[in-house]
């Protein structure tokens, strides 16, 4: 048996101390970033209405009080980033900022996914081992941590990589070079390169196949001591262009920076040593003293440890299964989008859609279409014209507020038409189905009408 | 272990072999697109020619408007009229172009408010203390007001001149509108003919360069403007019953029709980029469309035009009124708003995903 021996090897406590110190650090930046653009009022405030999670219906924002929430977030990470109550910390990090995620999908982003697991799986491991307020607090640090708690970490970004390449491997993507050439060539306004390289037919392919190969591999030259400084390069390359390509937000400084973890512990030692003399000096300047002995521990103890170790390992299996979830649905995937969030599948499609909603009344066969900006943002509108479980919500919203204003039960439908990754528009949902009286649940939705192509791949 | 140098270069292979077996690879050679052409012939052949010529057409209807004010009389009355009408016309060129000046002191809600307000018109005529500039009186100026004060105020043209012989405020009223017309039209194409060469030159596909707006606002007018205006709104797309009161050119009567076809066509010689003033085309979204070819199976302009065609020949089944069409049978305006709709999809759908526009109205991360 490998496995017991596995999980008693150790590691220095500095993988993790860097890791939570940057992770809080980046936290804090997100949340300013996200309060001074405005997005607070913008995206949770001002819509009307807000999409929910099937099952999180009851997660809305709270008025004016959306912003205490942030506050919370926020004070939640900087605590977090110092090390400070840290368990108390993460666990509100965790739920204040699932809480934000989930107040409305229309905001959906993969890598605010990825922050509410990281973060989840942080609430577990003795990240405030080291380098923490928390050490100088109990007067004791500890030197080495089991070394699951940073492979375990390692995995999971593992995982978004090699999901990410997998849900690559279709014949949008490698064959007809979708949607990266429409996106690409519409950068036609880049200097030097907007009206000559980026308008090259080649490059989209080549685009195409070294993302996927890129994602595929990234995880294996980060683990692998000889390759890392290669593939450390290549993660701030790739990075970067996607930062200067298209508009994802932090997401790039988040997979750079979480990439620091595969580095070696001596690495992560050298980190806390620079920090702690940086530190050291700023505390001289201030001329302030800590005369606080810290009683170092060689090795630290779980006191859950087998409950850690089974809520964790539950924690990835389902990680590791949950995105082929959409296999249980028949039809194209990146069309009827059954499935298709929470799996690490990032910039696979581009859709234009339009969506008109038609209120009938039942009793004399009267009807009218909805106006869209009567209800939704144009935002929420975009991303509503294309899912199917935003449009049976939205028909649903719309049923019950036409029926109260008639009192009387109205029939919704929807004039939908879709477009994905430079095909020709194609009607996306049966246009004679009441949706007011179908219900949302895990099951097929059947009023989809499927993909008039094929897409091949995984 | 050589694992990483293995998976290179079978990466690199893989690559090659991909790349020496597509024979397609090469067939795009002209890949840039002077995009500036496409706004140089929209500034240079379009609007500014439509501008001017609306210009015109109003100083017409200005000088009709003091023959008439001065000596009203039947005959005054009809060529003030016809006037109108051709004002009318060659507005339904210009309106999508919501553009610089035209914008900012949102130039179509002065001139084309319907259905107009007639309470407020003849509060205002009471009173003779207005001021048309005002957005309060939105809907009480502009070519639907004008329409009312000659067409609207009784049913015959000799009852309708005794107004303007008994009451000079009528005259006032009328005279004010068309000179608040000509008044705001003066801004606009001032400050068009100063901004046109920045607008020529902002081509980036950014929120706000001048191409990515004029083709949101040429999406939005036909949307708004032509579909949900002039046939969805009085037919009842949206509301529970037909609005025959919302028909443009109501007082008129018999010219609903003609403005809509005037529209539709407007909108395709933008698409197809035709000069205002002859049969020429030039680049325009038809021939950046041909040049963006993203789905080799379908040509997006082709379909776009033939569907243009339909929407005509469909309108064309119409009655002149519209009030008569959506009280006999509406049904007829139905079809019409559908084959309208088919454009909307074509362009809000496929087109939008072709030029993959940065669309103006989304601030947010995307991943």
């Amino acid at each position: 048996m490998i496995f017991p021996s596995y999980f008693n090897k150790q590691t220095s406590s500095s993988s993790l101390a860097v890791y939570r110190f940057f992770f809080g650090l980046l936290m804090m930046f997100s949340v300013v970033r996200f309060w001074t653009k405005g997005w607070i009022e913008e995206l949770y405030l001002q819509p009307n209405f807000h999409f929910s999670y099937y099952g999180f219906e009851w997660i809305k924002p709270i008025g004016d009080y959306t912003y205490l929430l942030f506050i919370i977030c926020f004070i939640s990470s900087l605590f977090v980033c110092i090390g400070f109550k840290y368990r108390l910390s993460i666990i509100i990090f965790f739920l204040s900022f699932s809480y934000i995620e989930l107040m409305d999908k229309t905001t959906y982003l993969n890598h605010y996914y990825l922050i509410s697991c990281i973060s989840f799986v942080l609430i577990f491991l003795p990240a405030n081992s080291n380098f923490s307020i928390d050490n100088l607090i109990r007067s004791k640090s500890y030197e080495l941590v089991p070394k699951w708690c940073v492979d375990i970490i390692k995995l999971l970004i593992g995982i978004v990589y090699i999901y990410a390449a997998i849900a690559k491997i279709n014949s949008d993507w490698l064959f007809s070079a979708m949607p990266l050439k429409i996106w690409i060539a519409s950068k036609y306004h880049f200097p030097i390169f907007g009206n000559t390289l980026l308008q090259e037919d080649w490059l989209y392919y080549f685009m195409s196949w070294t993302g996927m190969f890129y994602d595929l591999l990234i995880p294996f030259l980060l683990i692998n001591s000889r390759t890392r400084i290669i593939g450390f390069i290549l993660v701030i390359i790739f990075h970067m262009l996607t930062k200067v390509l298209f508009p994802i937000g932090m997401f790039p400084y988040i997979m750079i920076f979480s990439s620091i973890i595969f580095f070696s512990p001596k690495f992560h030692d050298n980190i806390i040593k620079y920090l702690v003399n940086l530190l050291n000096r700023i505390l001289h300047l201030l001329k302030i003293k800590i005369n606080q002995s810290i009683h170092l521990i060689s090795i630290y103890q779980f006191t859950y440890k087998k409950t850690t170790f089974y809520i964790l390992f539950i924690f990835i299996v389902f990680q590791l299964l949950f995105p082929f979830r959409y296999y249980l649905y028949p039809g194209e995937l990146l069309w009827h989008e059954q499935g298709y969030r929470f799996s690490w599948r990032v910039m696979l499609t581009e859709k234009t859609a339009l969506a008109n909603f038609k209120i009938v009344n039942p009793e004399d066969n009267t009807f009218f279409y909805v106006d869209n900006s009567d209800f939704l943002t144009p935002f929420q509108e975009k991303q509503m014209s294309f899912q199917p479980d935003f449009i049976l919500e939205y028909a649903h919203y719309l049923g019950d507020y036409y029926s109260k204003m008639n009192n009387q039960k109205v029939q919704v439908y929807v004039d939908c038409f879709v477009s994905l990754n430079g095909r020709k528009s194609q009607r996306f949902i049966e246009k004679n189905i009441d949706l007011y009286l179908k219900n949302e649940s895990f099951k097929n939705k059947d009023w989809i009408i499927p993909l008039k192509d094929e897409i091949r791949g995984i | 272990m050589n694992f990483n140098k293995h998976f290179f270069i079978l990466f690199f292979l893989v690559t090659v072999l991909f790349y020496s077996c597509d024979t397609d690879m090469t067939d795009n050679d002209d890949d840039s697109y002077d995009r500036s052409l496409i706004l140089s012939n929209w500034s240079n052949n379009i609007i500014t020619p439509a501008y001017n010529e609306f210009y015109n057409s109003l100083y017409s209807l200005n000088q009709d408007v003091n023959l008439f004010v001065n000596n009203p009389s039947v005959d005054h009355l009809v060529n003030l009229s016809s006037s109108w009408i051709y004002s009318y016309k060659i507005w339904q060129h210009i309106e999508m172009f919501d553009i610089g000046l035209a914008e900012v002191i949102n130039f179509k809600g002065k001139m084309n408010i319907y259905p107009t307000d007639v309470e407020l018109i003849n509060n205002n005529i009471l009173s003779q203390n207005y001021d048309l500039n005002n957005n309060n009186n939105f809907d009480a100026r502009g070519f639907p007001a004008i329409d009312y004060l000659i067409h609207g105020l009784a049913e015959t043209n000799e009852e309708i001149v005794q107004f303007y012989i008994n009451d000079n405020s009528y005259s006032n009223y009328l005279s004010s509108v068309v000179s608040t017309m000509m008044y705001n039209t003066d801004l606009i194409i001032d400050d068009w003919l100063l901004y046109s060469n920045d607008f020529i030159n902002s081509t980036d596909n950014t929120a706000t360069s001048s191409l990515n707006k004029m083709i949101n606002d040429f999406i939005y007018y036909f949307e708004k403007g032509l579909r949900a205006n002039k046939i969805g709104i009085p037919a009842g797309i949206f509301s529970n019953n037909p609005i025959p009161t919302a028909v443009e050119g109501y007082y008129k009567k018999d010219i609903s029709k003609e403005l809509a076809l005037e529209a539709l066509s407007a909108s395709r010689n933008f698409f197809i980029g035709k000069h205002f003033t002859s049969d020429i085309t030039d680049s325009s979204l038809d021939s950046y469309l041909n040049f963006l070819d993203v789905s080799s199976d379908i040509n997006l302009s082709e379909i776009i035009i033939l569907q243009f065609l339909e929407a005509e020949n469909q309108l064309n089944q119409l009655n002149d009124n519209f009030v008569e069409q959506i009280t006999t049978n509406n049904m007829e305006m139905l079809l019409t708003y559908d084959a309208i709709q088919q454009l909307v999809v074509s362009f809000k759908v496929d087109m939008l995903q072709a030029l993959s526009i940065s669309v103006d109205y989304v601030d947010a991360d995307g991943d």
